[in-house]
Protein backbone atom coordinates (compact mmCIF):
# COMPACT_ATOMS: atom_id res chain seq x y z
CA UNK A 1 0.00 0.00 0.00
CA UNK A 2 1.22 3.17 -0.58
CA UNK A 3 2.50 5.47 2.04
CA UNK A 4 1.17 8.81 1.60
CA UNK A 5 -1.67 9.51 -0.16
CA UNK A 6 -1.63 13.57 -1.20
CA UNK A 7 -4.57 13.61 -2.95
CA UNK A 8 -6.36 12.52 0.31
CA UNK A 9 -5.53 16.17 1.81
CA UNK A 10 -7.96 18.32 2.76
CA UNK A 11 -9.01 21.09 0.20
CA UNK A 12 -11.51 23.61 0.13
CA UNK A 13 -15.10 23.47 -0.07
CA UNK A 14 -16.62 22.92 -4.03
CA UNK A 15 -19.28 23.98 -5.78
CA UNK A 16 -22.30 21.32 -4.97
CA UNK A 17 -24.38 19.54 -7.84
CA UNK A 18 -27.85 20.56 -8.32
CA UNK A 19 -27.95 18.19 -11.04
CA UNK A 20 -29.66 15.04 -9.15
CA UNK A 21 -31.26 16.17 -5.67
CA UNK A 22 -31.38 14.38 -3.15
CA UNK A 23 -34.92 12.90 -3.31
CA UNK A 24 -34.02 12.03 -6.79
CA UNK A 25 -30.82 10.32 -6.02
CA UNK A 26 -33.22 7.97 -3.11
CA UNK A 27 -35.85 7.55 -5.66
CA UNK A 28 -33.06 5.86 -8.56
CA UNK A 29 -31.58 3.82 -5.41
CA UNK A 30 -35.18 3.02 -4.51
CA UNK A 31 -35.91 2.15 -8.05
CA UNK A 32 -32.34 0.47 -8.66
CA UNK A 33 -33.26 -2.02 -5.66
CA UNK A 34 -36.73 -2.86 -6.42
CA UNK A 35 -36.40 -3.70 -10.67
CA UNK A 36 -33.04 -4.82 -11.08
CA UNK A 37 -34.18 -6.94 -13.83
CA UNK A 38 -37.24 -6.71 -16.61
CA UNK A 39 -38.86 -9.38 -14.59
CA UNK A 40 -38.74 -7.24 -11.21
CA UNK A 41 -41.16 -4.67 -13.54
CA UNK A 42 -43.24 -7.28 -15.22
CA UNK A 43 -44.47 -9.45 -12.68
CA UNK A 44 -45.97 -6.82 -10.60
CA UNK A 45 -48.56 -6.13 -14.13
CA UNK A 46 -49.94 -9.37 -13.96
CA UNK A 47 -52.03 -9.00 -11.29
CA UNK A 48 -53.97 -6.23 -12.88
CA UNK A 49 -53.81 -8.05 -16.56
CA UNK A 50 -54.56 -10.83 -14.33
CA UNK A 51 -58.07 -9.26 -13.11
CA UNK A 52 -58.98 -7.86 -16.03
CA UNK A 53 -58.82 -10.62 -18.20
CA UNK A 54 -59.72 -13.65 -16.20
CA UNK A 55 -61.04 -12.92 -13.01
CA UNK A 56 -63.50 -10.30 -13.47
CA UNK A 57 -65.08 -12.25 -17.17
CA UNK A 58 -64.79 -15.56 -14.52
CA UNK A 59 -66.68 -13.76 -11.66
CA UNK A 60 -69.50 -12.66 -14.23
CA UNK A 61 -70.17 -15.90 -15.42
CA UNK A 62 -70.36 -17.45 -12.25
CA UNK A 63 -72.31 -15.03 -10.85
CA UNK A 64 -74.66 -15.01 -13.98
CA UNK A 65 -74.30 -10.73 -13.75
CA UNK A 66 -74.45 -8.48 -16.97
CA UNK A 67 -71.60 -6.64 -18.16
CA UNK A 68 -71.77 -3.91 -15.63
CA UNK A 69 -70.00 -6.22 -13.30
CA UNK A 70 -66.63 -6.19 -15.28
CA UNK A 71 -66.95 -2.81 -14.96
CA UNK A 72 -67.48 -3.15 -11.15
CA UNK A 73 -64.24 -5.63 -10.93
CA UNK A 74 -62.13 -3.23 -12.89
CA UNK A 75 -62.60 0.02 -10.77
CA UNK A 76 -62.71 -2.11 -7.72
CA UNK A 77 -59.57 -4.08 -8.51
CA UNK A 78 -57.91 -0.50 -8.72
CA UNK A 79 -59.15 0.13 -4.61
CA UNK A 80 -57.11 -3.17 -4.09
CA UNK A 81 -53.96 -2.64 -6.79
CA UNK A 82 -53.37 0.36 -4.44
CA UNK A 83 -53.21 -0.33 -0.78
CA UNK A 84 -51.59 -3.72 -1.79
CA UNK A 85 -48.82 -2.21 -4.05
CA UNK A 86 -47.96 0.49 -1.66
CA UNK A 87 -48.10 -1.96 1.53
CA UNK A 88 -45.77 -4.83 0.01
CA UNK A 89 -43.40 -1.53 -0.95
CA UNK A 90 -42.93 -0.87 2.43
CA UNK A 91 -40.67 -3.81 2.58
CA UNK A 92 -37.98 -2.39 1.27
CA UNK A 93 -38.10 -0.43 4.35
CA UNK A 94 -37.82 -3.62 6.51
CA UNK A 95 -35.19 -4.96 4.50
CA UNK A 96 -32.77 -1.47 4.52
CA UNK A 97 -33.26 -1.66 8.27
CA UNK A 98 -32.00 -5.18 8.11
CA UNK A 99 -29.16 -4.66 5.73
CA UNK A 100 -27.89 -1.60 7.53
CA UNK A 101 -28.39 0.03 4.71
CA UNK A 102 -30.47 2.62 6.79
CA UNK A 103 -28.19 3.63 9.24
CA UNK A 104 -25.81 5.10 6.02
CA UNK A 105 -28.91 6.90 4.71
CA UNK A 106 -29.80 8.34 8.55
CA UNK A 107 -26.31 9.94 8.39
CA UNK A 108 -26.53 11.90 5.46
CA UNK A 109 -27.03 15.39 5.14
CA UNK A 110 -30.68 15.24 4.23
CA UNK A 111 -34.03 15.56 5.72
CA UNK A 112 -35.17 12.46 7.12
CA UNK A 113 -38.42 13.09 5.17
CA UNK A 114 -36.85 13.21 2.45
CA UNK A 115 -36.20 8.94 3.13
CA UNK A 116 -39.84 8.68 2.99
CA UNK A 117 -40.45 10.73 -0.47
CA UNK A 118 -37.87 8.65 -2.36
CA UNK A 119 -39.52 5.87 -1.40
CA UNK A 120 -43.02 7.33 -2.34
CA UNK A 121 -41.87 8.29 -5.67
CA UNK A 122 -41.10 4.39 -6.66
CA UNK A 123 -44.23 3.16 -4.69
CA UNK A 124 -46.21 5.72 -6.66
CA UNK A 125 -45.04 4.97 -9.87
CA UNK A 126 -45.13 1.20 -9.66
CA UNK A 127 -48.56 1.79 -8.29
CA UNK A 128 -49.43 3.86 -11.62
CA UNK A 129 -48.12 2.08 -13.93
CA UNK A 130 -50.49 -0.98 -12.78
CA UNK A 131 -53.86 1.04 -12.73
CA UNK A 132 -52.89 2.45 -15.75
CA UNK A 133 -51.90 -1.42 -17.43
CA UNK A 134 -55.18 -2.55 -15.87
CA UNK A 135 -57.71 0.39 -17.66
CA UNK A 136 -56.00 -0.23 -20.73
CA UNK A 137 -56.37 -3.90 -20.56
CA UNK A 138 -60.07 -3.23 -19.34
CA UNK A 139 -60.38 -1.19 -22.22
CA UNK A 140 -59.07 -3.64 -24.84
CA UNK A 141 -61.33 -6.26 -23.46
CA UNK A 142 -64.25 -4.13 -24.29
CA UNK A 143 -65.05 -1.86 -21.44
CA UNK A 144 -65.51 1.72 -21.87
CA UNK A 145 -64.80 4.52 -20.16
CA UNK A 146 -66.68 7.61 -20.72
CA UNK A 147 -64.63 10.13 -18.97
CA UNK A 148 -65.79 13.33 -18.02
CA UNK A 149 -63.15 16.05 -17.00
CA UNK A 150 -64.33 16.65 -13.69
CA UNK A 151 -65.07 12.81 -13.24
CA UNK A 152 -61.19 11.95 -14.42
CA UNK A 153 -59.60 15.30 -12.05
CA UNK A 154 -61.45 13.35 -8.98
CA UNK A 155 -60.55 9.69 -9.69
CA UNK A 156 -56.93 10.97 -9.77
CA UNK A 157 -56.96 12.96 -7.44
CA UNK A 158 -58.44 9.59 -5.13
CA UNK A 159 -56.11 7.38 -6.74
CA UNK A 160 -53.41 9.61 -5.31
CA UNK A 161 -53.99 10.60 -2.44
CA UNK A 162 -55.14 7.11 -1.56
CA UNK A 163 -51.76 5.83 -3.09
CA UNK A 164 -49.92 8.33 -0.24
CA UNK A 165 -52.23 7.47 2.46
CA UNK A 166 -51.57 4.21 2.28
CA UNK A 167 -47.84 4.26 1.74
CA UNK A 168 -48.02 6.31 4.80
CA UNK A 169 -49.08 3.38 6.59
CA UNK A 170 -46.62 1.11 5.11
CA UNK A 171 -43.89 3.09 6.30
CA UNK A 172 -45.77 3.65 9.60
CA UNK A 173 -45.89 -0.35 10.14
CA UNK A 174 -42.58 -1.25 8.82
CA UNK A 175 -41.17 1.36 11.51
CA UNK A 176 -42.96 -0.43 14.51
CA UNK A 177 -42.54 -4.19 13.69
CA UNK A 178 -39.44 -5.76 13.87
CA UNK A 179 -39.54 -8.55 10.82
CA UNK A 180 -40.81 -8.90 7.31
CA UNK A 181 -42.37 -11.81 8.60
CA UNK A 182 -44.64 -9.89 11.06
CA UNK A 183 -44.92 -6.95 8.56
CA UNK A 184 -46.20 -9.45 5.51
CA UNK A 185 -48.44 -10.50 8.27
CA UNK A 186 -50.50 -8.11 8.84
CA UNK A 187 -50.14 -6.47 4.97
CA UNK A 188 -53.62 -8.30 4.02
CA UNK A 189 -55.70 -6.97 7.22
CA UNK A 190 -54.58 -3.53 6.52
CA UNK A 191 -55.09 -3.50 2.81
CA UNK A 192 -58.62 -5.21 2.66
CA UNK A 193 -60.22 -2.36 5.07
CA UNK A 194 -59.24 0.49 2.30
CA UNK A 195 -60.09 -1.70 -0.46
CA UNK A 196 -64.07 -2.56 0.60
CA UNK A 197 -64.44 1.68 1.37
CA UNK A 198 -63.29 2.23 -2.06
CA UNK A 199 -65.66 -0.18 -3.32
CA UNK A 200 -68.12 0.97 -1.43
CA UNK A 201 -67.20 4.97 -2.38
CA UNK A 202 -67.26 3.71 -5.78
CA UNK A 203 -70.65 2.27 -5.74
CA UNK A 204 -72.50 5.20 -4.49
CA UNK A 205 -70.81 7.63 -6.78
CA UNK A 206 -68.98 6.79 -9.53
CA UNK A 207 -65.97 8.83 -10.78
CA UNK A 208 -66.58 7.96 -14.18
CA UNK A 209 -69.28 6.30 -15.94
CA UNK A 210 -68.24 2.77 -17.75
CA UNK A 211 -69.73 0.84 -20.14
CA UNK A 212 -69.03 -2.62 -21.67
CA UNK A 213 -69.98 -2.88 -25.61
CA UNK A 214 -73.57 -2.11 -26.23
CA UNK A 215 -74.37 -0.90 -23.55
CA UNK A 216 -73.82 2.15 -21.05
CA UNK A 217 -73.68 1.16 -17.17
CA UNK A 218 -72.41 3.09 -14.16
CA UNK A 219 -70.58 1.29 -11.81
CA UNK A 220 -73.00 -0.34 -9.36
CA UNK B 1 -25.28 29.79 18.08
CA UNK B 2 -22.52 30.36 15.58
CA UNK B 3 -22.29 28.86 11.95
CA UNK B 4 -18.59 29.26 12.41
CA UNK B 5 -16.38 25.93 12.97
CA UNK B 6 -14.56 26.12 16.68
CA UNK B 7 -10.65 25.11 17.29
CA UNK B 8 -12.32 21.86 18.04
CA UNK B 9 -13.49 19.29 15.98
CA UNK B 10 -15.27 17.75 18.42
CA UNK B 11 -16.36 18.90 21.46
CA UNK B 12 -18.50 16.81 23.53
CA UNK B 13 -19.65 18.66 27.06
CA UNK B 14 -21.84 16.31 29.46
CA UNK B 15 -23.38 13.80 26.81
CA UNK B 16 -25.70 11.60 28.12
CA UNK B 17 -27.74 8.56 26.77
CA UNK B 18 -30.62 7.26 29.26
CA UNK B 19 -32.81 4.83 27.32
CA UNK B 20 -36.40 3.46 29.12
CA UNK B 21 -36.08 1.57 32.44
CA UNK B 22 -33.33 4.13 33.54
CA UNK B 23 -30.86 2.44 31.31
CA UNK B 24 -27.64 4.62 31.54
CA UNK B 25 -25.69 4.14 28.67
CA UNK B 26 -23.51 6.95 28.74
CA UNK B 27 -23.22 9.21 31.70
CA UNK B 28 -22.42 12.65 30.72
CA UNK B 29 -19.33 12.51 29.39
CA UNK B 30 -16.94 15.08 27.96
CA UNK B 31 -13.68 15.84 25.60
CA UNK B 32 -12.46 17.81 22.86
CA UNK B 33 -10.76 16.43 19.82
CA UNK B 34 -8.86 19.35 18.26
CA UNK B 35 -8.87 19.00 13.96
CA UNK B 36 -6.42 16.55 12.57
CA UNK B 37 -6.08 14.23 15.78
CA UNK B 38 -7.20 10.70 15.53
CA UNK B 39 -8.84 10.08 18.74
CA UNK B 40 -9.74 6.63 20.04
CA UNK B 41 -12.37 5.54 22.29
CA UNK B 42 -11.25 2.33 24.46
CA UNK B 43 -13.47 0.33 26.24
CA UNK B 44 -15.35 -3.08 26.17
CA UNK B 45 -18.74 -4.09 24.22
CA UNK B 46 -21.62 -2.23 26.44
CA UNK B 47 -18.84 0.48 27.39
CA UNK B 48 -21.14 3.30 25.69
CA UNK B 49 -18.39 3.68 22.80
CA UNK B 50 -21.09 3.01 19.98
CA UNK B 51 -24.05 4.62 21.73
CA UNK B 52 -21.27 8.11 21.86
CA UNK B 53 -20.60 7.53 18.08
CA UNK B 54 -24.49 7.09 17.73
CA UNK B 55 -25.17 10.62 19.29
CA UNK B 56 -22.45 12.62 17.65
CA UNK B 57 -23.57 10.96 14.17
CA UNK B 58 -26.90 11.78 14.70
CA UNK B 59 -28.42 8.36 14.85
CA UNK B 60 -29.01 8.93 18.60
CA UNK B 61 -30.86 11.54 20.67
CA UNK B 62 -28.82 12.96 23.35
CA UNK B 63 -31.20 13.09 26.59
CA UNK B 64 -28.78 15.26 27.85
CA UNK B 65 -25.73 17.49 27.52
CA UNK B 66 -24.41 18.82 24.07
CA UNK B 67 -22.28 17.94 21.07
CA UNK B 68 -20.74 19.60 18.58
CA UNK B 69 -18.87 18.63 15.19
CA UNK B 70 -16.93 21.23 13.48
CA UNK B 71 -19.02 23.48 15.42
CA UNK B 72 -22.30 22.46 14.32
CA UNK B 73 -24.45 21.15 16.99
CA UNK B 74 -25.53 17.51 16.19
CA UNK B 75 -29.12 18.00 18.10
CA UNK B 76 -30.13 22.04 16.80
CA UNK B 77 -27.94 21.84 13.51
CA UNK B 78 -27.67 17.84 12.52
CA UNK B 79 -27.45 18.47 8.41
CA UNK B 80 -24.96 20.59 8.72
CA UNK B 81 -23.26 17.93 11.34
CA UNK B 82 -23.87 15.46 9.29
CA UNK B 83 -22.54 17.22 6.11
CA UNK B 84 -19.29 17.73 7.35
CA UNK B 85 -19.01 14.08 8.61
CA UNK B 86 -18.63 10.64 7.59
CA UNK B 87 -19.18 7.18 9.47
CA UNK B 88 -17.95 3.91 8.90
CA UNK B 89 -20.46 1.56 11.06
CA UNK B 90 -19.22 -1.71 12.98
CA UNK B 91 -21.80 -3.54 11.35
CA UNK B 92 -22.10 -3.56 7.62
CA UNK B 93 -24.20 -0.93 6.10
CA UNK B 94 -24.45 -1.76 2.52
CA UNK B 95 -26.71 -2.85 0.02
CA UNK B 96 -25.89 -6.35 -1.15
CA UNK B 97 -27.36 -5.82 -5.01
CA UNK B 98 -25.25 -2.71 -5.62
CA UNK B 99 -21.93 -2.39 -7.06
CA UNK B 100 -18.91 -0.84 -4.87
CA UNK B 101 -19.39 2.33 -7.83
CA UNK B 102 -22.71 2.30 -7.05
CA UNK B 103 -22.21 3.08 -3.16
CA UNK B 104 -19.54 5.53 -3.69
CA UNK B 105 -21.73 7.45 -6.56
CA UNK B 106 -24.51 7.50 -4.04
CA UNK B 107 -22.48 8.68 -1.48
CA UNK B 108 -21.03 11.40 -3.09
CA UNK B 109 -24.88 12.58 -4.84
CA UNK B 110 -26.17 12.88 -1.15
CA UNK B 111 -23.12 14.75 0.56
CA UNK B 112 -23.88 16.87 -2.59
CA UNK B 113 -19.95 16.49 -3.85
CA UNK B 114 -19.89 17.80 -7.56
CA UNK B 115 -19.93 15.57 -10.13
CA UNK B 116 -16.45 16.20 -11.37
CA UNK B 117 -15.35 15.92 -8.40
CA UNK B 118 -16.79 13.06 -7.24
CA UNK B 119 -15.56 11.48 -10.59
CA UNK B 120 -11.70 11.87 -9.75
CA UNK B 121 -12.27 11.36 -5.89
CA UNK B 122 -14.01 8.02 -6.58
CA UNK B 123 -10.91 7.13 -8.88
CA UNK B 124 -8.47 8.22 -6.60
CA UNK B 125 -10.09 6.21 -3.61
CA UNK B 126 -10.12 2.65 -6.01
CA UNK B 127 -6.99 3.03 -6.37
CA UNK B 128 -5.60 4.00 -2.94
CA UNK B 129 -7.65 1.51 -1.42
CA UNK B 130 -6.85 -1.27 -4.27
CA UNK B 131 -10.55 -1.53 -4.96
CA UNK B 132 -10.18 -1.69 -8.70
CA UNK B 133 -11.13 -5.44 -9.50
CA UNK B 134 -14.01 -5.23 -7.15
CA UNK B 135 -15.49 -1.76 -8.13
CA UNK B 136 -17.83 -2.85 -10.53
CA UNK B 137 -18.93 -5.97 -9.12
CA UNK B 138 -21.95 -5.91 -6.73
CA UNK B 139 -20.92 -5.77 -3.14
CA UNK B 140 -23.03 -9.14 -1.89
CA UNK B 141 -19.88 -10.44 -3.65
CA UNK B 142 -17.11 -9.09 -1.59
CA UNK B 143 -15.32 -10.32 1.10
CA UNK B 144 -15.85 -8.78 4.79
CA UNK B 145 -12.39 -6.98 4.81
CA UNK B 146 -13.61 -5.96 1.02
CA UNK B 147 -16.48 -4.92 2.43
CA UNK B 148 -14.84 -3.18 5.07
CA UNK B 149 -12.31 -1.01 2.56
CA UNK B 150 -15.11 -0.06 0.60
CA UNK B 151 -17.21 1.34 3.35
CA UNK B 152 -14.18 3.46 4.32
CA UNK B 153 -13.56 4.38 0.68
CA UNK B 154 -17.30 5.79 0.97
CA UNK B 155 -17.09 7.42 3.90
CA UNK B 156 -13.80 9.81 2.24
CA UNK B 157 -15.99 10.63 -0.79
CA UNK B 158 -17.13 13.20 0.53
CA UNK B 159 -14.07 15.03 2.30
CA UNK B 160 -15.40 14.52 5.75
CA UNK B 161 -13.80 16.90 8.55
CA UNK B 162 -14.80 14.34 10.89
CA UNK B 163 -14.61 10.97 10.32
CA UNK B 164 -16.05 8.16 12.54
CA UNK B 165 -14.71 4.51 12.67
CA UNK B 166 -16.99 2.40 14.77
CA UNK B 167 -15.16 -1.20 15.89
CA UNK B 168 -13.58 -1.19 12.11
CA UNK B 169 -11.55 -4.21 12.36
CA UNK B 170 -14.25 -6.20 14.76
CA UNK B 171 -14.89 -10.00 13.16
CA UNK B 172 -12.00 -9.57 10.43
CA UNK B 173 -9.32 -12.47 10.16
CA UNK B 174 -5.91 -11.11 11.46
CA UNK B 175 -4.60 -10.93 8.00
CA UNK B 176 -7.23 -8.68 7.13
CA UNK B 177 -7.45 -6.57 10.27
CA UNK B 178 -3.93 -5.94 9.93
CA UNK B 179 -4.45 -4.65 6.11
CA UNK B 180 -6.83 -2.56 7.49
CA UNK B 181 -4.96 -1.13 10.02
CA UNK B 182 -2.67 -0.12 7.35
CA UNK B 183 -4.99 1.50 5.35
CA UNK B 184 -6.32 3.68 8.63
CA UNK B 185 -2.73 4.70 9.71
CA UNK B 186 -2.67 5.61 5.89
CA UNK B 187 -5.05 8.05 6.21
CA UNK B 188 -3.93 9.91 9.56
CA UNK B 189 -0.90 10.64 7.56
CA UNK B 190 -2.08 11.70 4.49
CA UNK B 191 -5.34 13.60 5.47
CA UNK B 192 -6.13 16.54 7.92
CA UNK B 193 -9.31 14.59 8.93
CA UNK B 194 -10.21 14.17 12.11
CA UNK B 195 -11.21 10.56 13.06
CA UNK B 196 -12.42 9.46 16.06
CA UNK B 197 -12.05 5.74 16.47
CA UNK B 198 -13.59 3.16 18.75
CA UNK B 199 -12.24 -0.06 19.13
CA UNK B 200 -11.88 -2.67 21.81
CA UNK B 201 -8.18 -3.60 20.92
CA UNK B 202 -5.14 -2.78 22.71
CA UNK B 203 -3.00 -2.89 19.52
CA UNK B 204 -5.59 -0.53 17.25
CA UNK B 205 -5.37 2.12 19.90
CA UNK B 206 -1.32 2.31 20.37
CA UNK B 207 -0.72 2.15 16.85
CA UNK B 208 -3.23 4.55 15.41
CA UNK B 209 -4.43 7.21 18.16
CA UNK B 210 -2.66 10.23 19.17
CA UNK B 211 -4.83 10.34 22.26
CA UNK B 212 -7.29 8.00 23.52
CA UNK B 213 -10.30 8.15 26.25
CA UNK B 214 -11.22 5.09 28.36
CA UNK B 215 -14.88 4.16 28.66
CA UNK B 216 -16.01 2.06 31.31
CA UNK B 217 -20.11 1.76 32.03
CA UNK B 218 -20.82 4.73 30.10
CA UNK B 219 -18.28 7.15 31.51
CA UNK B 220 -14.74 8.41 30.58
CA UNK B 221 -12.11 7.00 33.04
CA UNK B 222 -8.79 8.40 31.91
CA UNK B 223 -7.96 10.65 28.95
CA UNK B 224 -4.71 10.91 27.64
CA UNK B 225 -2.21 9.76 25.03
CA UNK B 226 -1.37 5.83 25.10
CA UNK B 227 2.04 6.42 26.58
CA UNK B 228 0.94 9.24 29.06
CA UNK B 229 -1.98 6.63 30.50
CA UNK B 230 1.02 3.40 30.83
CA UNK B 231 3.40 6.26 32.14
CA UNK B 232 0.59 6.58 35.06
CA UNK B 233 2.02 2.86 36.08
CA UNK B 234 5.43 3.26 34.77
CA UNK B 235 6.72 1.11 32.11
CA UNK B 236 7.03 -2.02 33.56
CA UNK B 237 4.74 -4.29 35.74
CA UNK B 238 5.51 -7.42 38.01
CA UNK B 239 2.95 -10.24 37.11
CA UNK B 240 2.45 -13.18 39.29
CA UNK B 241 -0.35 -15.86 39.62
CA UNK B 242 -1.55 -17.08 43.12
CA UNK B 243 -2.20 -21.10 43.52
CA UNK B 244 -4.79 -19.96 46.34
CA UNK B 245 -6.57 -16.62 46.55
CA UNK B 246 -5.05 -13.47 44.50
CA UNK B 247 -6.81 -10.93 46.82
CA UNK B 248 -5.15 -12.27 49.84
CA UNK B 249 -1.70 -12.59 48.49
CA UNK B 250 -2.24 -8.68 47.72
CA UNK B 251 -2.78 -7.82 50.81
CA UNK B 252 -0.18 -9.38 51.94
CA UNK B 253 2.20 -7.95 49.77
CA UNK B 254 1.20 -4.88 50.27
CA UNK B 255 1.65 -5.37 53.76
CA UNK B 256 5.01 -6.48 52.89
CA UNK B 257 5.46 -2.53 50.95
CA UNK B 258 6.49 -4.88 47.95
CA UNK B 259 2.90 -3.72 46.07
CA UNK B 260 1.85 -0.53 46.04
CA UNK B 261 -1.70 1.19 46.17
CA UNK B 262 -2.20 1.08 42.65
CA UNK B 263 -1.46 -2.92 42.45
CA UNK B 264 -4.53 -4.69 41.49
CA UNK B 265 -5.71 -8.12 40.92
CA UNK B 266 -8.04 -9.98 39.03
CA UNK B 267 -9.14 -13.86 40.03
CA UNK B 268 -5.66 -15.36 40.79
CA UNK B 269 -3.43 -12.87 39.17
CA UNK B 270 -1.95 -10.11 40.51
CA UNK B 271 -0.40 -7.25 38.78
CA UNK B 272 2.03 -4.79 40.91
CA UNK B 273 3.02 -1.40 39.02
CA UNK B 274 6.80 -1.20 39.61
CA UNK B 275 6.83 3.02 38.89
CA UNK B 276 10.56 2.65 38.72
CA UNK B 277 11.36 0.19 40.67
CA UNK B 278 13.39 -2.29 39.70
CA UNK B 279 11.80 -6.15 38.76
CA UNK B 280 14.16 -7.87 40.30
CA UNK B 281 13.90 -6.60 43.39
CA UNK B 282 10.71 -6.79 43.83
CA UNK B 283 10.67 -10.07 42.38
CA UNK B 284 13.17 -11.06 44.93
CA UNK B 285 11.12 -9.74 47.57
CA UNK B 286 8.23 -11.99 46.67
CA UNK B 287 10.41 -15.11 46.54
CA UNK B 288 11.60 -14.17 49.88
CA UNK B 289 8.18 -14.17 51.21
CA UNK B 290 7.47 -17.37 50.19
CA UNK B 291 4.12 -17.19 49.15
CA UNK B 292 2.73 -19.95 46.52
CA UNK B 293 2.65 -19.06 43.55
CA UNK B 294 2.11 -20.47 39.73
CA UNK B 295 4.26 -18.15 37.95
CA UNK B 296 5.88 -14.33 38.61
CA UNK B 297 6.99 -12.52 35.55
CA UNK B 298 8.03 -8.98 34.68
CA UNK B 299 6.85 -7.31 31.29
CA UNK B 300 6.02 -3.44 29.72
CA UNK B 301 3.16 -1.80 30.62
CA UNK B 302 -0.20 -2.35 28.15
CA UNK B 303 -3.20 -0.27 28.30
CA UNK B 304 -4.64 -3.29 29.87
CA UNK B 305 -2.63 -3.17 32.58
CA UNK B 306 -4.21 0.70 32.48
CA UNK B 307 -7.85 0.12 32.17
CA UNK B 308 -7.88 -3.11 34.39
CA UNK B 309 -6.36 -0.47 37.40
CA UNK B 310 -9.04 2.19 36.61
CA UNK B 311 -12.08 -0.24 35.88
CA UNK B 312 -11.16 -4.03 37.62
CA UNK B 313 -12.07 -5.40 34.37
CA UNK B 314 -10.61 -6.75 31.13
CA UNK B 315 -10.80 -5.25 27.67
CA UNK B 316 -11.09 -8.99 26.06
CA UNK B 317 -13.39 -10.41 28.27
CA UNK B 318 -16.03 -8.86 25.90
CA UNK B 319 -14.54 -8.92 22.95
Amino acid sequence: MTATTPDLALVPSLPRSRRLGPVLTLAQRRFQLSARTPRELVVPLLTPILFALVIAPALKSALHTSAEYEAFVATGTIGLLIPLNTMFAGIGVLVDRESGAQRELLTAPISRALLVVGNLIVAFAITGLQVAVLLVVARARGIHFHVTGSGFLWFLAAASLFTIAMYGAAETLAASVPSAEEYIGRVPAIAIVPWCSWRARCSRSPPFRVSSRGSRASCP
Amino acid sequence: MTDTPTDAAIDVDTLEKTYAGDVHAVRGISFQVPAGEVFGLLGPNGAGKSTTVGMLTTTIRPTGGSARLAGFDVATQSLAARAVSSVVFQEAVVDRALSGRRHLDLHARLWRVAPREASDRIDDLVEVLHLADLIDRPVATYSGGERRRLEIARALVSRPRVLFLDEPTVGLDPRIRAELLDVIATLRDGAATTILLTTHYLEEAERLCDRLAVMHRGEVVAIGAPQQLRAELGDEVVELRARDDGAAMLALLQDRGLAGPGAFTVGATVTIPLRGRSAAEVIAGIEATRVRTVSVTSRETTLDDVYLHLTGGELADAA
